[in-house]
This record gives structure tokens, sequence and C-alpha cells, in this order.
């Protein structure tokens, strides 16, 4: 198992430098939570450590192999990518679609292929939906069945943009419950979340960024302090703990105009 | 275990039509006859076999298989069931590249095919950019389609005699019938390879199908698969215009037939629409030879007078789904 490491990753687009700088590692045997409010970068940092764009200095590397080195399909082995929006358009049975996080493997129906398919269906718990088809479900089931996808490629380091957007309160707590047992297993997983509640209690450790820029990281209590949640969102969060878990609302805004003009 | 009923049925369709091409003509003689005692007659049947039915037949299969695979290519790139190499301007550029190379005597008429089916498909991807959504991709097509039809309608119209327009307008009608060897050795070297780049795509176009992020991330290099397409689609849809004329909707009709019997993944999708095509433009030919009554019905026209219907039920039951 082998982390993914952002060395210094910056990604300028025109005049606006998207991401600036930012040094960060994604170790196996956690759930790092990629946060910030819109605009910061978040989707753009793990775009780029997807293979899907590229930093414009600085590098992506997994064990220690340059990403751009790997190989389309090695490292399309080795990081799963779940992006934020798929526009589904052909009717696909689930099924199907799922089973197209095998082609970097091959994509061939061995039984191996079929068992990893069977595995994330069941993992996400739509085996009931196999059969039916894509552009027929409903908006979660269709992001479930999309997060099937991304486990069926069995890669050891997962990136989900926010995978929990569409879902239910339910199927939120599912599905972060399910990043935790794959975490146990030695997968890496970076998830970005704007839910900052959910990011607080499952998540290891978290990242935020703020204008491109890294603005704090480190285990999720710690960093998510009141200095940087004043800082990134211009919020204030209602804290508590439950058993040993922690508690986070995002209760009011910061009073009178933000320091660091978060957003854009 | 999955069946492949109608991969063997489609085959088997296929190898029927290919003996029955070959039997059916105005004389009534059939290729068992090269074998008969009578002399005369036997070199008669093997005249007219080898060297009129048989190049005919040919051409509707390539044409046809290359009609209907790029038909399945171009939906799957676009990932929007109403593309076509009619429908989005590839065949017309084509049509206006082979009269521009025949007008002015350049080159081959089917290198000008050619070329004039990678402008088109070239300009369209400028024109409808990277993920091009229904309406772009339909006006680009328009847009263009126009262009070319104007410009071959200029060529026409300074043509230097009237037997050259002539010539040009019943050309464009599209038809397989009194050609060649010759016309069939201009044009699959070109054929063949637009159908390798094209084979070569349906495990990336298989990706595309839930979006461009999704492929990238599962390995797919996707300029190297939109380039494929469409050099693909002009090697062999421009070739195939050149010596046929342009036939229009075989590659926008095919794929949707064939959908509901393989599914939606381009891997197999592809394989079976080329069969498909080949075999509805067979079958058209023969039903053209058998009803021909006074002038024969032109293929092109044939293809049109079926295709334009179902294309309109095809965008009804579009926009009664959205």
């Amino acid at each position: 198992m082998s982390a993914l490491v952002w060395e210094t990753v910056s990604l300028r687009r025109g005049n606006a430098l998207v991401l600036d700088e930012i040094a960060l590692r994604l170790e196996p045997g956690e759930v790092l939570g990629l946060v910030g409010p819109n605009g910061a970068g978040k989707s753009t940092a793990l775009r780029c450590a997807g293979g899907l764009e590229r930093p414009t200095a600085g590098r992506i590397t997994v064990g220690g192999v340059p990403l751009d080195r790997l190989g389309a399909s090695a490292r399309a082995r080795a990081v799963a990518f779940l992006p934020q929006q798929t526009e589904a358009v052909w009717p696909i049975p689930v099924e199907a679609a799922v089973a197209l996080g095998r082609l970097p493997h091959g994509g061939g129906a061995t039984p191996q292929d079929r068992d990893a398919v069977d595995k994330a269906l069941e993992a996400v718990g739509i085996a009931s939906l196999r059969h039916r088809s894509i552009t027929a479900l409903s908006g979660g089931e269709r992001a479930l069945a999309l997060f099937a996808r991304t486990l069926a490629v069995e890669s050891d380091l997962l990136l989900l943009d926010e995978p929990c957007a569409a879902l239910d309160p339910q199927h939120r707590l599912a599905v972060m419950d399910l990043l935790g047992r794959l975490a146990a297993e030695g997968r890496g997983i970076a998830v970005v979340l704007h839910d900052l509640a959910l990011a607080a209690r499952f998540c290891h450790r978290v990242a935020v960024l703020c204008q491109g820029r890294l603005l704090a990281v480190g285990p999720t209590e710690a960093t998510l302090s009141d200095e940087v949640l004043a800082q990134a969102f211009g919020i204030r969060a209602h804290r508590g703990r439950i058993g040993a878990e922690s508690l986070l609302i995002p209760w009011e805004q910061v009073s009178g105009p933000n320091p660091t003009g978060a957003g854009r | 275990m999955k069946r492949y009923w109608t991969e063997i049925a489609l085959v088997f369709l296929l190898l029927l039509l290919i003996v029955a091409s070959a039997a059916v003509g105005p004389t009534a003689l059939m290729p068992w006859d090269s074998f008969s005692a009578d002399p005369v007659r036997a070199t008669l049947a093997r005249t007219v076999t080898i060297d009129i039915r048989l190049p005919r037949t040919v051409l509707a299969v390539l044409a046809g298989a290359s009609l209907g695979l790029s038909g399945a290519v171009l939906q799957g790139l676009m990932r929007n069931p109403l593309a076509d190499p009619g429908v989005i301007g590839v065949s017309s550029m084509a049509a206006l590249g082979s009269v521009l190379a025949f007008y002015f005597g350049l080159w081959s008429v089917a290198g000008g095919g050619i070329v004039g089916a990678l402008c088109a498909a070239l300009l369209l991807m400028i024109l409808a950019g990277r993920a091009p959504g229904i309406l772009t991709l339909m006006l680009a097509g328009v847009a263009l389609s126009s262009l070319a039809v104007a410009l071959t309608a200029l060529a026409l119209n300074l043509a230097p005699s009237p037997l050259a327009a002539y010539e040009i307008m019943v050309w464009l009608m599209g038809s397989v019938a009194d050609r060649s060897w010759t016309h069939v050795e201009t044009a699959a070297p070109f054929i063949l390879v637009g159908w390798g780049l094209l084979f070569a795509t349906g495990r990336g176009l298989a990706a595309l199908a839930l979006g461009e992020d999704v492929a990238r991330s599962l390995g797919i290099n996707l300029g190297r698969l939109r380039m494929m397409a469409i050099v693909g689609t002009a090697g062999c849809v421009g070739a195939s215009v050149a010596v046929t004329g342009s036939i229009g909707f075989v590659g926008l009709v095919v794929p949707h037939l064939l959908r509901p019997l393989v599914g939606h993944d381009s891997r197999r999708l592809l394989p079976v629409s080329a069969l498909g095509g080949a075999i509805l433009l067979l079958a058209a030919d023969i039903v053209i030879r058998l009803v021909a009554v006074g002038p024969e019905l032109k293929l092109g026209v044939a293809t049109a007078l079926v295709g334009a219907p179902f294309f309109l039920t095809l965008v009804l039951r579009m926009r009664g789904r959205s």
C-alpha cells in the first residue's frame, strides 16, 4: 500500500492561480477530508491526483512514482476517482456501469471482475438495483451506483469528490461508515466534503483549503479550530461530544467583513 | 454466459444477402451458371457475376459497414443518439471534396472525399467544442451541411458542360450500380484502415458512457480516442462517399435498431453495427434491383426515403422523453 503525495502542486488557469503550492500526503489507512469554501480548489486538487488535470508546477506521486510516469492503466488501477458530476446518457444497466470500473484491469468478464462488481454492489447496498437502467434511477441511487463503480476498481487509493451531496441522511451515514471500513482495510481515501459535521465525525485528518492555498492540515478536531473556521468559511461552529466522537455544527456567520475574503 | 445469437444471425443474414446480391439482376443468370455445360452461357455468367454484380455487392458491403460502424462510433463519442456521418455533415463535406477533385481533375476522387470528410470532422470538433450538447452539434452539422451543399451547387453551377453537371448530379444521388473493381480498389484500402481505427475505439467509448471525467480516470486517453474516431470516420466514410455518392441515414438508423438486441456497450455495438449497416445497404440494393421499373431507383434516394421519417420519429420520441 502506498501513499499519494501532492508535492507543492500549483495549477494556473489563465490568470487565476487555482492551486497555490499545495503540499499534502494521503496515507494508506486514513480518511482524509478536503474541506473549504466554494472555489477553494478542493476539486481541482483531487482532479490533479486522479490524473484528470496536470499541475502547472510541482508533481503528484504514488508510492514515490510521479503520476505521469506511471502509465494510464497503472494509474487507473492505483487511484480510483469519483467525479462530482457524472452525466449518464445511455440507459445501461447498473451492473454494466459498475463493471466499467474493471476497464483498467482489462475490462473482461473474468470471475475476478464479476466478483469485484458483486462486492462493490453489496458494499454500497444496491445489489437489488443491479438490473435497473442507470438513467431510470433517482439522483441518490445513481450517486450510489457511481460510487460502486469507483469501488469496483479495487484500487489502494480512492479520491471522492462530494460522494454525499445527493444522498439522504441515512445513505450519507452509510457511505461515511463504509469509508471508515475501507480505510481500516488499509486503503487511503481522500474525500471532498461540504458537510463539516460529517467531516468532523468521520475523517481521521482534514485539509482545509482556501483560495487555492492549504490553510491547515492535521488531525480533524485540532485542525477545525475556531480560527480556521472563521478564516476559511467565515463561520462559528457549535461543538459537542458524543462518546468518543466529536460533534460540530456550523452555527452562525462571523459578523463583520471577512479578513481573508473567503470564497471568491 | 452471454449469448451471441444476434452476432451469429447477422453473419448468416449477411452471407445470404451476398449470395442473393450475386444472383439478382436484369439478366436471368445465376453465379452457378458459370459452371454450365454451355461454354457461351458459362462465360457470360462469369462476366456478369464477377465484373458486374460482385463489385456492386462488395461496395454495398464496404460502404454499408462503414456507415453503420461510424454512426455507432460517432454516437458513442459525442454521447448523442442523433450523431451520424450524414446528419453532422461529414458525408456532404466528403461529397463536396469528391466533386471538387472530380471537377478540377485533381489527385484522386477518393482522396478528395477523404480530405472533405476530415475537414468536416475537424471543423465539427472546433465548432461544437469538447462535449457537444445535442443542440450545438445539430446546429454545427446543419451549418456544415448547408455550406457543403451550397459549394457543391456552385460547382454544378460553374460546370463547363451540362453533361458534366448531369454526371455529378447522378453521382450525388448515391448508388453502387455500374461500379467496377477499380472503384473497389480505390476505396478499399482507406475503408479498411478506417475500420481498423474505428474498431479500436470500442473500449474507450464504453468508458465514455459515464462521461469524460470517468473515462479519463479509467486510463482512457480522450485526445487519442477522438483522433481515432475522426480519422477513422473520415477514412471509411470519405472513401465510401467518393465511390458511391452520398447515402444517408444508414449510420443513424442501424445502431438504434441494434441497441435493443445487444445493449449499449460499444465493445459489442460496434461490430454489430458494421454488420447491420452492410446488411441494410445490401438488402436495399437488392430490393431496388427487384422493383426496377423504368430507371432504377438510386440507393441514396431509397435510404433517405426510409431514413428521414425514422429520424423524425426519433426526434419526436426524444422530445417526449425530455
